[in-house]
């Protein structure tokens, strides 16, 4: 068998899952924490005042990072979903638990720190517009996850339901992307593009993909973290969860 | 209280985003990592009465 596949199906394994996410985790906790803290001051103390928004322009280095994970870790989601639908995967089905308080954080955020960067921009706190209405509408997407998930006595059941909401809710990834495009928006259009030129400084976006990644690295830690918790509280009875507890293998 | 966060100007807004940001992350992370904590050592306890009965 092709080795990646045979890492994939060895990755599906509680046990295996297990250990491999001890393993990594501290790496990802430590280098999002570093990243986080080195982005932060480069943000909010090197990088320069804009020359029409000021300060308060700082609060991109929290907010737009976020925005983007609020949108990838929906991905993530229903591609977990997908997975648990048709190959019946218990451990997408546990990753898909996972990831949804964890979403619902960056979206949470991103909504907060967006309204406090919208008040001395545009002077109002929040406006129904495109993009924000379509953000809040993720916000109740994740917590429709959340709560079907938790409305069901079987774990599996469970996380099954919110699988099929996780994929219809799916189709609000794009319209969150492409609304500024399609509408007229208050909010701002696209400020850094991975291909073409990027309206924005390399003084000003150097700190910004440092943030990105380490909220990448966050997410990654997080959601292995809520993952161990779950194949352990799953798995309680088994053999391999009482020598991993005890450290016997 | 907004009136309050508007006068201390730019700087108030990016302080109370770090402040939201930091709540929410530590809201996220505390209560898994605690129950974690508390299922490991309810299984450590299980473990140790399963032995002790065995005796």
């Amino acid at each position: 068998m092709n080795p990646v596949l045979r890492w994939f199906h060895q990755l599906g394994s509680p046990p295996y899952f297990y250990r491999f996410a001890g393993r990594w985790m501290p790496w990802f906790g430590w280098s999002a924490l570093l990243l986080g803290a080195l982005g932060l001051y480069l943000g909010m103390v090197r990088a320069p005042a804009d020359y029409l928004q000021g300060d308060s322009f700082r609060i991109i280095y929290i907010h737009v990072p976020c925005a983007w994970m609020s949108l990838f870790v929906y991905v993530v989601l229903a591609v977990n979903g997908t997975i648990a639908l048709i190959w019946r995967i218990k451990l997408s089905e546990l990753l898909l638990l996972a990831c949804a308080p964890v979403g619902a954080m960056f979206t949470a955020i991103t909504l907060i720190t967006g309204m406090l960067w919208g008040k001395p921009t545009w002077g109002a706190y929040w406006v129904w517009d495109a993009r924000l209405t379509s953000e809040l509408v993720l916000l109740f997407l994740y917590f429709g996850v959340i709560g079907l998930a938790s409305a069901y006595d079987d774990v599996r059941q469970g996380a099954r339901a919110a699988a099929v909401l996780a994929l219809v809710g799916v189709v609000n990834v794009p319209i969150i992307h492409f609304s500024v495009k399609w509408w007229n928006t208050l909010h701002q259009g696209e400020t850094v593009r991975i291909f073409g030129q990027s309206s924005i400084d390399a003084s000003m976006v150097w700190p910004l993909l440092v943030m990105a990644l380490a909220t990448k690295l966050y997410f990654a830690f997080a959601v292995l973290l809520r993952t161990r918790g779950l194949l352990l509280e799953q798995e309680r009875a088994k053999q391999w969860a009482r020598d991993a507890v005890t450290g016997a293998t | 209280m907004l009136a309050w966060l508007e006068a201390q100007g730019h700087w108030g807004f990016i302080a109370l985003s770090l402040a939201v940001t930091f709540a929410l992350v530590l809201a996220d992370l505390l209560p898994p990592w605690l129950r974690q904590r508390r299922l490991r050592s309810q299984i450590r306890a299980r473990l140790r009465r399963e032995r002790a009965d065995a005796r």
